[in-house]
């Protein structure tokens, strides 16, 4: 007579593949999961607590290093807050530059997923070709503000650099080598019948599920909820630049991964026009006082960061430090499905869910 | 303007030792740039000074600004003391506030004048509008309720405010003339506003002028900076009353909660200007959970879709604040809860948005907010054995080495 | 089956493109201009105005200053300047309010070290820190001040 015994394993926090220090306490019976248990912490900062010592331009470099796969949007999501909270205009050359560094951070993010998420899986090269293009646009972000992942680039009333010369042309370049790169990342991966085999139909759930549980970005559009900030609730200047918004059918991992790289076209689409409409000359900073006093109120503002919606909720007293300062992280809150979706899967596909969502310690534990 | 000599306003603070008392000599970008930062810190400093003490020696030199200064800070200063009619705290707040808000324009337009050196354009004009600002909430002495103070107060805030951008702006525009009467004109306009509202008119209409006035006062600091004069004028006073388009979804919201989950469930129910008019309500704690799930359900809200879900330790008690939206409907609301600090409790909506499951498990950790009906509640971030929860505005560590 | 022959196509079409690695350690990186690498002090130019000191967000500057020994001259001149670099963030803020850059940016980034303490940096190494010194400062001054771009 044979019986398994149930076997407690623990994952992380250093393994791998949990992108950063991540546990996951797992419960198997032979090779299925019955139950799984994320812990998490390791890399909690309290930036929360600490940004109310802060005023709000001390605390834009701690926003780099919450997602620091993707600082440019978090960056803006704070200083968006601000903006709005003390109505400050932003130059329009600043919107452009804003505009242009957060879909490059899109794509560059979204390599890194790409990346990582194969390496996971078990293939080796396509991390290193995404990480040679990936190293295109790190190398116009440390050109522009310089620093190559902790950008510290935007300030509340526009940006702290203007682009240097011939800087936009580079990035004119970049974008037609980049859409070369992605067809051949299509041939190479995409139709790939092992790649297939392994994420086809894994970890799917429906739309009702994602709305449930609050999942936002990729997570939320692979089950075909077409709900994208950009284009529900336009913030920056988006609403001036055509762009389609990828929906998948199935919710399942495979979705996930053709909706990113779908998102990649996408973002070189908007570069393409926003590039186009750059405006000639005009300031990148706008009429921003030195001490910067937010007038009391409170204000919660949300972007489509590379994750999902990012916000940040901002309780003002009138004084230059905010009271409280909350910010809603996709990665926490795409996170919280894991233990669902683990539930009857095997050891393998645990890294493969886990890839799918997409997460960035730093923002999971902030 | 760069060749001037300048004199730095010695700070009280730490910075005045700093920064030497004047500098002539070198004409370079650097030099007066030096000057204008040092004298924006004493502006900064100085506007604390000011509403903290009675002004005056806050400025320190600047024969300039002297007493205009004097004028308007102390006048806010004195305020106080002389509501004797038995209201409420509110009213005293609103007024310190005020007063507080024109002391800081005040402050903020003496650093102005000494960074640009051109002061005359802008002087008579900024005593006028903050010193209005600042008698404001005196003469609201009917017994109107909160909500008109606070609006009036607001507005003198804005208005100060407006004020003293407009003055920055001038100086920094090299002090155009021709933008001078008209951001005068407005912000004033825009102060002198809510006093008319004496009318027992509803809650709505004050604040629609507060908002109005604001509007009002940020055109005419508009006009100010771009040198629009004639543009920004007939604008502010046509600055209509007309109420948020949200005021309907929040009357109807109210509504269905008073319906369905019971007339005292909503304590207090208001469009949060600062956020585009959000629709916010303040829910009972003993019918939250009930009102999540109306909240959910019924047709003409489906709020499907949790964004947020947040802490606040507001000092007096704790607040747990809701951000929600209906894919359906695309329309955003806010709800938040209060609880008191000892013993704070709020029902978790987890059965009713899973979305809510680890916030609940953050703010439980962070602020110490317990969730009955919870299914897993336990700390999230910090060890599980830690003592305290240091999101708590008086939160000590236990072993600060840590 | 096909499909893993398309992708091996694509990885042999990449054995023959050049080269994307660099030889880091031992040809040096070149920074472009605007890098954030570890500060550089001038002492003479500093006016002890604490800006720095105040605006950064890891509290990793103190700095001191004395009367100046010309008695012709009024004001301050520094006395000690210390960058903890176990803190510092390289964020850029000290060097973006100071409003004489005395303290600018280098492209030097290379801080590895077997001992904690070498990380505290005092005055004269910042100072002699001068080499690949930024060109390009300060040109996130919100408008309305004096000060006009530093190129």
């Amino acid at each position: 007579m044979i019986r398994t015994e149930e076997l407690l394993l623990n994952v992380g926090p250093q393994h791998p593949s949990t992108h950063g220090v991540f546990r996951i306490v797992v419960k198997l019976d032979g090779e299925i999961i019955i139950e799984a248990d994320p812990v998490m912490g390791y890399l909690h900062r309290g930036t929360e607590k600490l940004a109310e010592e802060l005023t709000y331009t001390q605390i834009i470099p701690y926003t780099d290093r919450m997602d620091y796969v993707s600082a440019m949007t978090n960056n803006y999501v704070l200083v968006n807050a601000v903006e709005k909270l003390m109505q400050i205009e932003i130059p329009e050359r600043a919107q452009f530059l804003r505009l242009i560094v957060m879909e490059l951070q899109r794509i560059a993010s979204h390599l890194v997923w790409w990346g990582t998420y194969l390496l996971d899986i078990g293939a080796m090269s396509p991390f290193l070709f995404a990480f040679r293009d990936r190293e295109i646009i790190i190398n116009l972000f440390n050109e522009l503000c310089g620093a190559r992942l902790t950008y510290n680039y935007m300030r509340v009333g526009g940006v702290k650099w203007d682009a240097p010369d011939g800087w936009l042309d580079k990035v004119r370049d970049f974008l037609p080598y980049m859409r070369k790169k992605l067809d051949e990342y299509d041939t190479l991966v995409s139709g790939n019948e092992i790649f297939l085999a392994r994420i086809k139909g894994v970890g799917a759930y429906d739309a009702d599920t994602a709305i449930q549980y609050g999942l936002s970005g990729a997570n939320l559009r692979c089950t075909g909820v077409d709900w994208d900030l950009r284009k529900a609730q336009p913030y920056c200047i988006y609403d001036r630049f055509e762009f389609d918004v990828p929906l998948g059918r199935s919710g399942d991992c495979y979705d996930r991964y053709l909706i990113r790289l779908e998102e990649i076209r996408q973002s070189i689409r908007i570069l393409e026009q926003a590039l186009e409409q750059f405006p000639e000359g005009g300031e990148t900073m706008g009429k921003a006082p030195r001490v910067l006093r937010a007038p009391e109120g409170e204000i919660y503002s949300a972007i489509e960061s590379p994750r999902g919606e990012i916000g940040c909720y901002i309780v003002s007293r009138g004084k230059d430090k905010p009271y409280r300062l909350k910010f809603r992280r996709p990665s926490f809150v795409n996170l919280q499905i894991l233990p669902k979706l683990l539930v009857g899967e095997t050891m393998t596909n645990l890294i493969t869910i886990l890839g799918g969502i997409d997460i960035v310690v730093g923002e999971v534990d902030c | 303007m760069s060749d001037e000599r300048k004199d730095v306003t010695p700070p009280p603070g730490d910075a005045g030792e700093d920064v030497t008392e004047e500098k002539h000599s070198e004409k370079t970008a650097a030099e007066s740039s030096a000057a204008s930062a040092g004298a924006s810190a004493a502006g900064a400093d100085a506007e604390e000074q000011a509403a903290k003490e009675k002004a005056a020696q806050a400025g320190g030199a600047a024969e300039a600004g002297e007493p205009a200064a004097d004028a308007a800070p102390a006048e806010g200063a004195e305020r106080p003391r002389r509501v004797e009619t038995p209201e409420e705290k509110e009213a005293r707040r609103a007024a310190a506030r005020a007063a507080r808000d024109a002391a800081k324009a005040q402050a903020a337009k003496e650093a102005a004048a000494q960074a640009g050196g051109a002061a005359e354009a802008g002087e008579p004009a900024a005593d006028a509008a903050p010193a209005e600002g600042a008698e404001r909430p005196r003469r609201v002495e009917t017994p109107e309720e909160k909500e008109a103070r606070r609006a009036a107060a607001r507005a003198a805030r804005d208005a100060a405010k407006a004020q003293a951008a407009k003055e920055a702006a001038a100086q920094a525009g090299g002090a155009s003339e021709a933008g001078e009467p008209a951001a005068d004109a407005a912000p004033a306009e825009g102060a002198e506003r809510p006093r008319r509202v004496e009318t027992p008119e509803e809650k709505e209409a004050r604040r629609a002028a507060a908002r109005a006035a604001r509007d009002a006062a940020k055109a005419g600091a508009g006009g100010g900076a771009a040198g629009a004069a004639p543009a920004a004028k007939p604008e502010a006073p046509a600055a209509p009353k007309e109420p948020s388009p949200n005021q309907p979804l929040l009357d109807r919201l109210v509504a269905i909660i008073g319906e369905r989950v019971g007339a005292d469930a909503v304590e207090e129910a208001f469009l949060n200007e600062r956020d585009a008019d959000v629709p916010t309500v303040i829910v009972k704690p003993a019918h939250w959970r009930q009102t999540a799930e109306v909240l959910r359900e019924h047709p003409e809200l489906k709020l499907d879709y949790l964004r947020n879900v947040s802490g606040v330790d507001q000092e007096t008690h704790l607040e747990v604040v809701y951000h929600l939206i209906s894919f359906v409907l695309k329309q955003n609301y806010c709800f938040k809860v209060k609880t008191d600090r000892e013993t704070p409790s709020v029902p978790s909506i987890t059965p009713v948005w899973e979305t809510a499951n680890w916030n609940e498990r953050e703010i439980f950790d962070l602020l110490g907010v317990d969730f009955p009906g919870h299914p897993d509640l336990r700390r999230i971030m910090m060890p599980d054995d830690w003592v305290g929860h240091p999101l708590r505005k008086d939160y000590q560590p236990i072993d600060p080495e840590v | 089956m096909k499909g893993i022959f398309k992708g091996m196509g694509v990885t042999f079409k990449n054995m023959t493109s050049p080269k994307v690695t660099y030889a880091y350690p031992d040809v040096p990186l070149e920074m472009p201009d605007r890098f954030r690498g570890i500060q550089h002090f001038d002492p003479d130019k500093c006016i002890v105005c604490n800006l720095c000191a105040k605006v950064c967000p890891t509290d990793c500057i103190t700095l001191t200053g004395k009367p100046n020994p010309d008695p012709e001259k009024r004001g301050k001149v520094i006395d000690t300047y210390d960058i903890n670099f176990e803190i510092c963030i390289l964020c850029d803020l000290c060097t973006e309010v100071c409003p004489t850059e005395a303290i600018v940016m280098t492209n030097n980034f290379e801080l590895a070290s077997y001992s904690r303490d070498d990380l505290f940096k005092d005055k004269e190494w910042l100072t002699d820190n001068n080499t690949n010194v930024r060109q390009e400062n300060n040109s996130a001054m919100p408008k309305g001040g004096a000060k006009k771009s530093a190129e």
